[in-house]
C-alpha cells in the first residue's frame, strides 16, 4: 500500500477512534490501540506509544473548555496526580518486562471493564461537609448547576488516592488515559459530583501520560510516522465528538458503541491468548 | 474578610479562576504549536517517502534518537525529526502547566499545594529525563 494512502487510512481510523472515545467517555486511546493492532496489524508497543501521544494532545486540547466552565477542581486534580504520575512510571517500566501477549490480554480486560463502567454511570448529587483529611487538604469546592452553585467535598481520600495509583499504573502499562478508572476513583470512591469527576479526570490524563512518555520514547515505542496521523486524527475526532455530545441525543448510539468496544476487547484477549500479536 | 471566608469554604476563589484561565491558555498555545510543527514535519516526511510503501515508511523510522541527533536531523530537513520536535513540544505542555501551577500556588501563598504541585513536577521531570 502506498505511504500516503496508508497514512490517510490510519488518520481516518484515528478520527473514528477519537469520536468513539469522546462519545462513550472512554477516551480515544483505549479504542485506538485495538484498532491499530487488529485492523492494521501494527506492533502493539508502537500502537501504545502513538496512543499515549494522542492522550496528551486530547487532554490538553479538551481541558481548555472544561476549565472555562468551572467544573474541574485544580486542587483535587494536582493532589491525585501525585498518585497517578508515580503509578504511570511504574506501569511504563513494567510494560517493557511483560510479554506482549500478556499486555494484550490485560488491555482487553481493562477495555471491557472500562466499557462496563461507562455504560453504568449514574449521576448523583453528593453534599458533604469537609472533615479530616479532606479539610486539611482542601479537597472540596463548588460547581455550577441549573439550580445555582452547589458545594461538594471528597470522602474516602486514601481509597481514592490508591485507586488513582492503579489508574496511573494502567495508563503507563497500556499507553491509555485510563479515564474510566480515574472517574471511578473520584465519582464512586471519593463521592465527587459526576461532572466534576469527569472534567477533573480529563485534565489529569495529560499529566499522567506525560510521566510515562519519556520512558516509552527510550523503549523505542514512539514512531514519528505513526504518531502524527494518530495524534492529529484522535484530536480531530475528539473535538468533533465534544460538539456532537452537546448537540445530539446519543443514548441509543452509546449502547451500540459500547457493543463495538466490547467486541474489540474480546478480540484483543483472544489474540493475546493465541499469541498472535 | 467575609468574602474570604466564603471562598475558603467553597474552595474556589477569584484567584483560582484566573489561575484556571491562565492554565487553559498555556495548554491551548502548546497544543496548537505542537500540531503546527507536526503538520510541517508530516508534509516533509510524506514528500520524502513518496512512492514508498506504507510499511516501509513505518519500518524505516529510527526510534530512540538522542535529542542532539533529532535536532541535527531536523536541521537537515528530516520530516520525521521535525515531527519528533512537535511531539516534544506536546509533551512539554502538561509539564509547563504543572510548572505554572507551582508558581500560581506560590503567589497565592498556598504552601501545601506549592509543595504538592512541585512534587508532581519533580516526578514528571524524573520520568522524562531518567525513568527507564
Amino acid at each position: 500500500m502506498p505511504a500516503l494512502l496508508f497514512i490517510t487510512l490510519i488518520f481516518g481510523g484515528a478520527i473514528a477512534a477519537g469520536l468513539l472515545g469522546a462519545l462513550t467517555g472512554l477516551g480515544g486511546g483505549v479504542v485506538l490501540v485495538p484498532m491499530l493492532v487488529i485492523v492494521f496489524k501494527l506492533d502493539l508497543h508502537q500502537a501504545m506509544g502513538a496512543s499515549l501521544v494522542s492522550v496528551i494532545a486530547t487532554s490538553s486540547g479538551a481541558a481548555v473548555s472544561y476549565l472555562r466552565e468551572g467544573f474541574s477542581n485544580v486542587r483535587i486534580g494536582i493532589f491525585l496526580e501525585l498518585a497517578t504520575t508515580v503509578g504511570a512510571l511504574c506501569g511504563a517500566w513494567a510494560t517493557h518486562l511483560l510479554p506482549v501477549r500478556i499486555v494484550a490480554i490485560i488491555f482487553g480486560l481493562v477495555l471491557l471493564g472500562s466499557a462496563w463502567l461507562s455504560a453504568n454511570q449514574k449521576e448523583d448529587s453528593p453534599q458533604n461537609q469537609p472533615a479530616g483529611l479532606t479539610k486539611s487538604l482542601r479537597l472540596f469546592g463548588s460547581y455550577p448547576t441549573p439550580k445555582g452553585s452547589a458545594t461538594y467535598a471528597a470522602i474516602r481520600v486514601p481509597g481514592g488516592f490508591s485507586l488513582m495509583y492503579v489508574a496511573g499504573v494502567l495508563s503507563g502499562l497500556l499507553g491509555i488515559g485510563s479515564g474510566a478508572v480515574k472517574v471511578l476513583a473520584m465519582d464512586r470512591m471519593m463521592r465527587l459530583p459526576f461532572k466534576v469527576s469527569t472534567t477533573t479526570s480529563n485534565f489529569m490524563i495529560g499529566v499522567t501520560a506525560a510521566a510515562s512518555a519519556g520512558i516509552y520514547y527510550r523503549h523505542g515505542y514512539m514512531n514519528p510516522a505513526l504518531d502524527f496521523p494518530v495524534m492529529l486524527g484522535v484530536l480531530c475526532g475528539a473535538l468533533i465528538g465534544a460538539r456532537l455530545l452537546v448537540a445530539a441525543q446519543i443514548r441509543t448510539l452509546r449502547i451500540l458503541f459500547t457493543v463495538v468496544i466490547a467486541a474489540l476487547a474480546l478480540e484483543m484477549i483472544y489474540q493475546g491468548i493465541r499469541g498472535a500479536l | 474578610m467575609a468574602t474570604r471566608l466564603r471562598d475558603a469554604a467553597s474552595g474556589h476563589s477569584a484567584a483560582d479562576e484566573s489561575l484556571e484561565s491562565a492554565l487553559g491558555y498555556v495548554l491551548r498555545v502548546g497544543v496548537l504549536l505542537a500540531v503546527l510543527v507536526c503538520v510541517l514535519g508530516a508534509g516533509l516526511l510524506l514528500h520524502q517517502y513518496r512512492g514508498a510503501s506504507g510499511m516501509t515508511l513505518l519500518a524505516d523510522q529510527q526510534t530512540r534518537l538522542s535529542p542532539a541527533q533529532v535536532w541535527q536531523q531536523a536541521r537537515q530537513g528530516s520530516g520525521a525529526a521535525i515531527i519528533l520536535i512537535g511531539l516534544f513540544l506536546l509533551l512539554l505542555t502538561p509539564v509547563l502547566r504543572v510548572l505554572a501551577m507551582v508558581f500560581a500556588f506560590l503567589a497565592e501563598r498556598d504552601w501545601l499545594y506549592s509543595v504538592i504541585s512541585a512534587g508532581v513536577l519533580a516526578i514528571l521531570v524524573f520520568g522524562i529525563l531518567f525513568g527507564s
